[in-house]
């Protein structure tokens, strides 16, 4: 019994050491791709709207968009605090929040989304304060399988760091500005984007308790930091405006394009998104908006 | 509980070290945490149901008593009975709905409506293979080659041993029962083999098994858009997802039972290296096959009276090993296929001529002609296993006329994108690397033989790692396991 103990403990400790070298060489190739910017402008941070909707680094310099897909709040806190403690200048935040973004009918469906979670975390890893873990879990009520995935999913996050980096020479993807694949596919009738819009932001919807947490987290955080915080509607194709800001207490500007591009069929991707065109002629008009040509 | 869950990976440890250090005084004590974990495994799942394993386990138990009579009146009466009895707790849970159905449209048929009572309760996990248990253990009683045990705990740890419980092998009496009646002791080597076969198991489950279903499943959920050639990738993923499903499960269930001191039956042995349909089951869920063979077919006469007996004899236990996986048509006709792909063999007094050696015995490549069976069995089995996965007949039929079409020709119509491609890539890797070591032990009774064959010890251990990193990194979306559902 002793000989099989000892020839467990000693594979066991050979397996945590060849892992604990896959995670160094993963974070090393993570480094790569994590932005070196002493100063950053405009940090753009948000969920797809902003993903697909803002191509500012091409337009301002030490301008960075770090939106992606499904994002929470949570993420975009933890983006924008990495930076921070990172003593990155940064000058002013450009925080996408549609009407959607505070609608509780969305926390289960993937923004607090235990799946999700566990896929973004894993992505995120080397940004992520470990600490803050604990809070999010504690506050979404995750069951406890997320707390027996939460290892094994970082390491399959450093096995597919290393291996996109051999295979194809791409390091992680954190956010960025990304082009609508459904570019002028899509016909857009008017009744069906009524009828989702209305699921999305019903009147007097609940209000996710969740995404208000970290968006006040945020606003704080930009605050305490002096960091300039723009909350940005990107433009709808129903032409929703934002409502239910009254909660989010603290400095922050709102500039409200929801109504935009109102039916405007060949900007949009599809009902929520806007096309590459649209993306194109809203940066635009964003970066005009902030002065920063 | 499942032995691809987190909960199984804390279950185990925990069992194993109470069973070697704190239970291991005496037999009834290490028999009675065997059984108290197996019930908790058990209970983990679904507690309700465990009266119903547990009843069945004490109406085996005392019908065993009856059948030892020496009146063989009496014996045989009761012998029909627990007959009857096993047979009916399957027929209740397992058939009853398909029987209702086959009544209401044989009445419809004939114009007669009638409102047969439905039962909406989900299948017991593992009814097919405990009552196979208690009923081998009576037969074995009522021929005489077994002698009813005075322990109720040492014979429910055979009917529940948590290794087996839920999805076999199906064991016998006089294999298991021996061993259960005597205190173990701890071996290393057999410890280690364990832990190979547990680790060699999720490898296929996780691996090889999940990430087949995931195109699959696909494919045959969607079997009306695509064309031959991608109708034949998908039944080709089932092929590899039901293998590396099954055989992994029971891998798993072998090295957990070797971790506490027993030796389950052999369930496969590298069934798809078969040269022939013969050779194919001699080594696919040898458990069950063989419980046919022993507990049906020599019963029955088997083939010796004669041939056409022994064509009877073969039809019947397919069948009735095709009805076992499931109620519904489409086993049966499973089951139906591959009594037809066996007969040319019994005619030609072939079906035996591939059971004593394995494919390239004197050498490392298969010779042509073995190739030939390779490659026909392969190809039959495979199309045998439509029927197993489409959810219908009339789709069965479909699936099967679209592959044996001029588009089985055409380039496959399925579009992956950049992480199904990469997913696929993964499957690749790990089934060459499946197929490579599989067929280094091809030779043997075991699926991890292949780690005797390699001396250095850091060849070895790199192989572990190399398979701990295919886990953790080249898992597909969990399923589970196809034999939960029979």
């Amino acid at each position: 019994m002793r000989s099989f103990f000892k020839y467990l403990l000693t594979f066991s400790l050979v397996l945590c050491l060849f892992l604990w070298l896959a995670t160094i060489i993963s974070n090393q190739i993570y480094q790569l791709s994590l932005p070196k910017n002493s100063e950053i402008s405009v940090l753009v941070l948000g969920d797809s709207h902003a993903q697909s909707g803002i191509n500012i680094d091409s337009r301002v310099n030490n301008s960075l968009n770090l939106a992606a897909s499904a994002e929470s709040f949570y993420f975009c806190h933890q983006k924008l605090q990495y930076f921070i403690a990172k003593k990155v200048k940064v000058e002013s935040v450009i925080l996408a929040v549609g009407p959607h973004s505070l609608s509780k009918s969305l926390d289960s469906k993937w923004l607090f989304d235990e799946l999700n979670f566990i896929e973004k975390l894993r992505s995120y890893w080397p940004l992520i304060n470990v600490s803050s873990i604990g809070e999010y879990i504690t506050n979404v009520h995750f069951s406890r399988r997320v707390y027996f995935e939460l290892i094994p999913e970082l390491l399959y996050q450093n096995f597919y760091t290393i291996e996109r980096f051999v295979l194809l020479g791409k390091s992680p993807f954190i956010g960025g500005y990304t082009e609508s694949e459904n570019n002028n596919k899509i016909k857009l009738v008017p009744e069906v984007s009524d009828s989702i819009n209305k699921k999305l932001t019903p009147e007097g919807a609940a209000i996710s308790e969740l995404q208000l947490f970290y968006l006040n987290k945020i606003v704080q955080l930009c605050n305490e930091n002096r960091v300039k915080l723009i909350v940005v509607n990107t433009p709808l194709f129903n032409g929703t405006k934002l409502e239910n800001l009254q909660k989010v207490k603290g400095d922050y500007e709102v500039f409200d394009y929801g109504d935009l591009f109102k039916n405007d069929t060949r900007l949009f991707a599809d009902f929520v998104h806007l096309n590459g065109n649209g993306a194109e002629i809203f940066s635009d008009t964003l970066v005009n908006k902030l002065n920063l040509k | 509980m499942l032995f691809n869950s987190y909960e199984f990976l804390i279950f185990l440890p925990i069992v194993f070290i109470l069973y070697w250090f704190v239970f291991n005084k005496k037999l009834s004590v290490q028999n009675s945490l065997i059984l108290v974990a197996s019930y908790f495994f058990y209970g983990w799942w679904s507690w309700k149901f465990m009266g119903l394993l547990m009843a069945s386990t004490m109406l085996d138990y005392f019908y065993g008593f009856w059948v030892a009579s020496p009146e063989r009146k009496k014996a045989k009466f009761f012998l029909w009975l627990s007959i009857i009895n096993n047979l009916g707790i399957l027929a209740v849970f397992k058939y009853y709905n398909f029987f209702a159905v086959q009544f209401q449209q044989g009445f419809e048929s004939i114009g007669i409506q009638t409102n047969p009572l439905f039962l909406e309760v989900a299948l017991p996990v593992g009814i097919s293979f405990y009552t196979f248990h208690g009923m081998s253990y009576v037969f074995d009683i009522y021929r005489g080659s077994q002698k009813p045990i005075k322990s109720l705990i040492d014979y429910a740890v055979f009917v529940s041993f948590f290794p087996l419980l839920v999805a076999g092998p199906i064991e016998r009496a006089n294999h298991l029962l021996p061993q259960v009646q005597k205190r173990r002791i701890f071996n290393l080597a057999q410890a280690v083999i364990g832990c190979r076969l547990i680790l060699w198991g999720i490898f296929k489950k996780i691996v090889i098994a999940d990430n087949s279903a995931y195109f699959a499943n696909e494919i045959f959920n969607n079997y009306e858009i695509y064309n031959g050639s991608a109708m034949f990738l998908g039944v080709l993923f089932f092929t590899i997802q039901i293998y590396g499903d099954f055989s992994g499960y029971s891998d798993i269930a072998l090295g957990a039972a070797k971790l506490f001191g027993f030796d389950l039956l052999i369930n496969f042995r590298f069934p798809y290296f078969s040269r022939d349909l013969g050779e194919f089951w001699k080594r696919w869920h040898i458990s069950l096959s063989s419980w046919f063979r022993d507990y049906l077919y020599i019963p029955l006469g088997g083939s010796k009276e004669g041939k056409y007996k022994a064509i009877r004899n073969t039809f019947i236990i397919f069948l009735v090993s095709g009805f076992w996986h499931g109620a519904s048509w489409n086993f049966i006709v499973w089951g139906f296929a591959h009594a037809c792909g066996f007969l040319p063999l019994l005619l030609l007094n072939r079906s035996k001529q591939n059971t004593t050696d394995s494919i390239a015995q004197n050498s490392i490549f298969p010779s042509l002609r073995e190739l030939f069976g390779l490659i026909s069995t392969f190809l039959f089995v495979m199309f045998c296993w439509v029927f197993f996965r489409a959810p219908d007949l009339v789709i069965s039929i479909d699936i099967l006329s679209r592959i044996f079409s001029s588009s089985l020709f055409q380039l496959p119509n399925l579009k992956f994108d950049n992480t199904e491609v990469l997913q696929l890539f993964h499957l690749v890797i790990s089934t060459v690397f499946l197929i490579f070591f599989e067929w280094m032990s091809r030779k043997t009774n075991s699926s991890v033989a292949f780690f005797n064959l390699i001396k250095l010890k850091w060849l070895r251990w790199l192989i572990y790692l190399l398979l701990i990193v295919f886990v953790i990194y080249f898992k597909g979306t969990p399923v589970e396991f196809i034999y939960f559902a029979f």
